[in-house]
């Protein structure tokens, strides 16, 4: 079961982190940091390869199967590390482009880590337009003129109860016009909603928890008044 | 006596007799035991000459071994000392006597830049310069003296291990500071490696202060192979406990009273002796109270001492105790204090220390004149403190000692140790599984965790080799290695137990100067506007840059729980104590009412009014709002949270110290099933913050009260709270998995440490057989908390489980609710949480309102 919330006109937020633009047949997901663990192995770190090309690409294809969309696009950062591809990270994320499937096209906006272009896929500097929507890495400063879609950003927020339980969960973000998808990669890093609105454009910004496929809105406001 | 000095080489004898006089009792049953090389194990108090007793034995064999021409190059003793301040003591144990020694045999002496002495003597700690590492190679000494960290780093050197052929003896010194922890347990593997480096296996000598259970420890020295002879001897004049209150007539005073009667404590000594000592148990005591004290004795020298100090500090402080400038020094560690410190009648500790060990090696520094006893004098800073210093100075006073525990088989300190073993030689791996069988720690070590924390250094889930970028082993043909030359440069960079998380500052708006640290991942946690505690204080969290995050002064009750790592629990034997201490108190009380008390307290502990009159009135509040009950009565008291009213608090008086509670309080939350749950913990209570619907009823209690099964509910109630996660940043640094230092420190690096609690919720749940995943489980239950403790009590409770409603938190329960929430556990899924908030956010509201109804399908 995959809930969603739609936050505009064709525009909807999947409990699965990714937005799903139903009249465009398409699913957006951002920062998928493609071959963190062998980045994280080059710096003497162990992490078991629980997030490899493959895995993740498998499970992009099935979202997008269960949205029934036909494009998947990347709002960025793909590939995790900035240093120039290897054949190790080439082959991960041949592996991922792979396991998403020949019938479901690919689209990769470039991300700050996606230096060196996309190895797979279509590849777009700067913004791709997807009918009224525009797909972005970096959030805008200023309020856009159409709805856009992002990432980078990584937010997460800290959800507490009344007995002082708290959990802490990837979110997205929506503005005006503008919405921040929350990391896809589960080893990506995180910040919270309250240090990131500084850099987002003025304005009342509502979080929406994401977690196994629920996502909710539970009243989550944060803002920044011009200082 | 006579004996013993017969033993003695001659030389060494008419340096004895000439200097002492005579030998002390330890060193009169030691130094035969070594001079027939047994395995010996001295137990006794500070001050008793134990590091002497153990050099004067082996120094009298090198220089019979010299004079008869058979001195060989090449290691012959290692002494190993836990203490960051090994020069002074080493230098009055060691070095001075053998250059004494030397003079009357007309040779050289062999410190320093001697390299042509007969018998040299070197260091190597973690302050030793590379040139002075170099001479260790080039020009080997005689006794190396180091310690554990530095040990396994030259273990795992290829131009040091042949040094280690000729050892002899092994000396160990502190014993009793390490053998309860994952330090003792890679000092232990440490030995094993050094016996089996060693032509023959050399004899062990270990030196602990007072300490508990001896055969536990002996085991720990010496492994499953060895039997050691225990020497154990007590001062036969008792030391003298003072207990002082700081109460003046008040339950809680305010801190100002409290400065001063530590204040007029010091300045009693500070005339008379050399040096005046006093401990506290926080680093942040130290620093506050060494400044006061700086301020009241402006025309002596103050200063405080503690392990966070740079390195340049902490020598400069060792320096002028040694020479007896400094008058008064505050610390919190009396580790570090293996220095020289003179005469020093009475040792003041403020606040308990919490452990009858702690609080006699503390005291242990004071009166070593051969007239004097050793004196302590301790200062209850509040009332439960006051309780429980007189529970700890009776205590001290029977040699009633908390027992040390070894942690058993840690694979954390395993899979560093096996990357050691493998950055100097091929191992086959049943030799090495036999080595490290040998160190008690891991005598029930299985052989198929040895492989799994093999399989993981050397990656092998990956099946391509070349795409094994971490391994640091290679696995083959029933044998390993290191995988290149970098790991044995990993291994020296990030050799030890001792794990640091990164720290957050936390300041004041417009403050120069922070107020102290927490942890980032605490940080991580916090919205503009929560409340914590810091100091005693509550502040509210206003934004965070970088690594300072920026608060407001705050009334009220902290609103989000406040890990309190850094707090020293009680020992199970202390907390006990006053559980019993309250019961007794209760006794007088019920015959004799509030005279009743007072008269016990000025009889039993010769404390005065206005302090009895307090005390005994804080009983006689307590039992008419609710009687207190006996230490091994289960008793819970409930009340509404007056913050608010969907909550009511659910608290249990019990006398076990934190560690037991703080597992007894995760079981009965993870026996409610569902919902979430605010946890408070302390030395005598634990409480939980229930919402009202889910509030206790009689016929629940006999099942959450229930010891049977207790250890797994524990297990699968740390699961769900973020006690994992932060245990979890140790144990991957431990065990390299997430390593401190990596050629030179990369912030990728930096930034995996501080995702440590992210990357632990990912691999626990695809991974939940990975060693370091197993070793955290291990550390959390074994070693953190305390279950085999609360089992105990629940089995003497056997249904006694009684509940009250009462109108408010009662008076001794006071301290527990004011420091607030300090964990708290989701008992459900993490989506499950999502959606019961939303759900109670839509009843709450209404539909509509800001309250998106959104949750569809997506067929």
């Amino acid at each position: 079961m995959h809930g969603w919330i739609e936050i505009a006109s064709g525009l909807r937020l999947t409990g699965d982190g990714a937005a799903w633009l139903p009249d465009e047949k398409a699913i957006v997901i951002a920062d998928v940091h493609v071959g963190y663990e062998l980045a994280a192995q080059r710096r003497g770190g162990y992490l078991p390869p629980i997030h490899r090309g493959a895995v993740v690409g498998a499970r992009v294809r099935a979202i997008a199967l269960a949205h029934h969309a036909e494009r998947v696009i990347v709002a960025g950062d793909l590939r995790h590390s900035t240093r120039d591809i290897d054949a190790f990270e080439r082959a991960e994320l041949q592996d991922f482009a792979r396991a998403i499937g020949g019938d479901i096209a690919l689209d990769v906006v470039l991300g700050n880590h996606d230096r060196g272009g996309a190895v797979v896929g279509r590849e777009t500097s700067g913004t791709l337009r997807v009918g009224p929507f525009d797909i972005g890495h970096v959030p805008p400063t200023v309020v856009p003129q159409r709805w856009t879609i992002c990432g980078h950003l990584h937010p997460r927020v800290t959800v507490r109860d009344e007995t002082g339980v708290s959990a802490r969960y990837p979110c997205a973000l929506a503005g005006d016009h503008v919405a921040v998808l929350p990391a896809f990669s589960d080893w990506a890093g995180g910040s919270s909603v309250g240090r990131l609105v500084r850099s987002l454009p003025v304005g009342a910004w509502r979080a929406y928890p994401v977690s196994e496929g629920v996502i909710t809105d539970l009243d989550i406001v944060i803002g920044r008044e011009v200082a | 006596m006579r004996r013993a000095l017969g033993l003695l080489t001659p030389a060494v004898r008419a340096w004895v007799t000439d200097t002492f006089g005579v030998l002390t009792p330890p060193q009169t049953a030691a130094i035969p035991a070594i001079h027939a090389g047994e395995h010996v194990l001295i137990s006794a108090p500070t001050g008793t000459g134990k590091t002497l007793a153990a050099f004067l034995a082996v120094l009298s064999e090198l220089v019979t071994a010299h004079q008869t021409g058979s001195l060989g190059e090449g290691v012959q003793a290692v002494y190993i000392s836990p203490l960051r301040a090994l020069g002074a003591d080493v230098q009055r144990n060691l070095e001075r006597p053998l250059a004494e020694i030397c003079a009357r045999l007309g040779v050289g002496c062999g410190m320093g830049d001697d390299d042509t002495a007969p018998i040299r003597v070197a260091q190597r700690t973690g302050d030793t310069t590379p040139a002075e590492r170099r001479r260790l190679i080039t020009c080997p000494p005689h006794v190396l003296v180091t310690t554990p960290e530095s040990l396994a780093i030259m273990l795992s050197t290829a131009s040091m291990t042949p040094h280690f052929r000729t050892v002899r003896w092994v000396i160990v010194d502190e014993v009793h500071a390490l053998a309860g922890s994952k330090r003792g347990v890679h000092l232990a593997l440490s030995l094993e490696r050094l016996g089996a480096a060693a032509a023959s296996d050399p004899v062990r000598v270990g030196l602990s202060a007072t300490v508990a259970p001896l055969d536990e420890v002996a085991r720990w020295l010496c492994g499953t192979r060895r039997t050691p002879r225990i020497v154990s001897w007590r001062a036969p004049r008792d030391a003298v406990f003072t207990v002082q209150s700081a109460l003046a007539g008040e339950v809680v005073p305010n801190p100002q009273r409290v400065q001063r009667a530590v204040t007029q404590a010091v300045a009693a000594r500070v005339t008379s002796d050399r040096t005046t000592l006093v401990f506290t148990n926080t680093r942040g005591a130290t620093e506050r109270l060494a400044h006061r004290l700086r301020e009241r004795f402006p025309e002596h020298d103050v200063a405080a001492h503690h392990s966070s100090l740079a390195r340049e500090e902490r020598l400069d402080v060792e320096e002028r105790l040694r020479a007896g400038t400094l008058r008064v020094v505050v610390t919190s560690t009396s580790l570090e204090l293996g220095i020289d410190i003179g005469t020093v009648d009475e040792v003041i500790l403020v606040s308990s220390p919490r452990d009858v060990t702690r609080a006699l090696q503390r005291i242990g520094r004071s009166g070593h004149r051969i007239d004097r006893h050793p004196r302590g004098r301790f200062i209850g800073t509040g009332v439960d403190d006051l309780l429980e210093c007189l529970v700890v100075s009776d205590r001290c006073r029977a040699g009633e000692l908390d027992p040390v525990r070894v942690p058993v088989a840690p694979l954390d300190v395993l899979a560093q140790q096996l990357v050691g073993m493998a950055a100097v030689a091929r191992w086959r791996d049943d030799d090495a599984y036999a080595l490290v069988r040998r160190a008690a720690s891991y005598a029930t070590l299985s052989r198929a965790d040895f492989d799994a924390v093999l399989d993981y250094l050397a990656d092998t889930s990956e099946t391509m080799e070349e795409r094994r970028v971490y391994a640091k082993l290679v696995r083959e043909n029933g044998a390993f290695e290191a995988r290149g030359r970098s790991v044995a440069t990993i291994f020296y960079q990030n050799v030890g137990t001792i794990a640091g998380g990164a720290s957050v500052r936390i300041k004041p708006r417009g403050a120069s100067a922070p107020i102290g640290t927490v942890e980032e991942d605490f940080l991580e946690q916090l919205r503009p506007g929560d409340r914590f505690l810091l100091g005693g204080r509550v502040w509210a969290f206003m934004y965070a840059q970088g690594m300072t995050a920026f608060v407001a002064p705050a009334t009220g009750r902290p609103s989000v729980p406040r890990w309190a790592s850094e707090i020293l629990p009680a020992t199970p034997g202390v907390a006990w104590g006053v559980g019993a201490m309250r019961a007794r108190l209760r006794d007088a009380f019920v015959i004799g009412g509030v005279e009743g008390v007072a008269e016990l307290l000025a009889d039993r502990y010769e404390m005065a009014a206005p302090d009895t009159t307090a005390l005994a009135e804080y009983v006689a509040t307590q039992h008419a709002l609710s009687p207190v009950p006996d230490p091994d009565e289960v008793v819970i008291e409930r009340w509404t949270d007056p913050d608010d009213p969907r909550v009511v608090v659910h608290a249990v008086t019990s006398p076990l110290g934190r560690r037991a509670n703080d597992a007894l309080a995760r079981a009965v939350a993870s026996r409610l099933g569902k919902g979430s749950v605010g946890l408070m913990v302390d030395d005598q209570a634990f409480a939980l913050r229930v919402p009202r619907r889910a509030a206790w009823t009689e016929d629940t209690l006999a099942r959450l009260f229930d010891p049977r099964d207790l250890r797994a509910d524990v297990r699968a109630a740390v699961a769900r709270s973020d006690l994992w996660g932060r245990r979890f940043r140790a144990v991957a640094s431990i065990g390299l998995m997430l390593v401190k230092n990596y050629h030179g420190r990369s912030k990728f690096v930096g930034a995996m440490q501080m995702n440590a609690r992210r990357i632990w919720s990912v691999l626990e749940r695809e991974r939940p057989d990975f060693p370091l995943v197993r070793e955290t489980y291990r550390t959390v239950l074994d070693d953190d908390l305390d279950v085999p403790t609360a089992v105990a009590w629940l089995e003497r409770a056997a249904g006694r489980v009684t509940m009250r409603d009462l109108e408010g938190p009662p008076p001794f329960l006071f301290r527990l609710v004011a420091a607030g929430t300090t964990d708290s556990m989701l008992l459900e899924e993490r989506d499950a949480f999502l959606r019961r908030l939303w759900e109670q956010a839509v009843a709450a509201s209404g539909v509509g309102a800001g309250v998106a109804v959104a949750v569809g399908v997506a067929g």
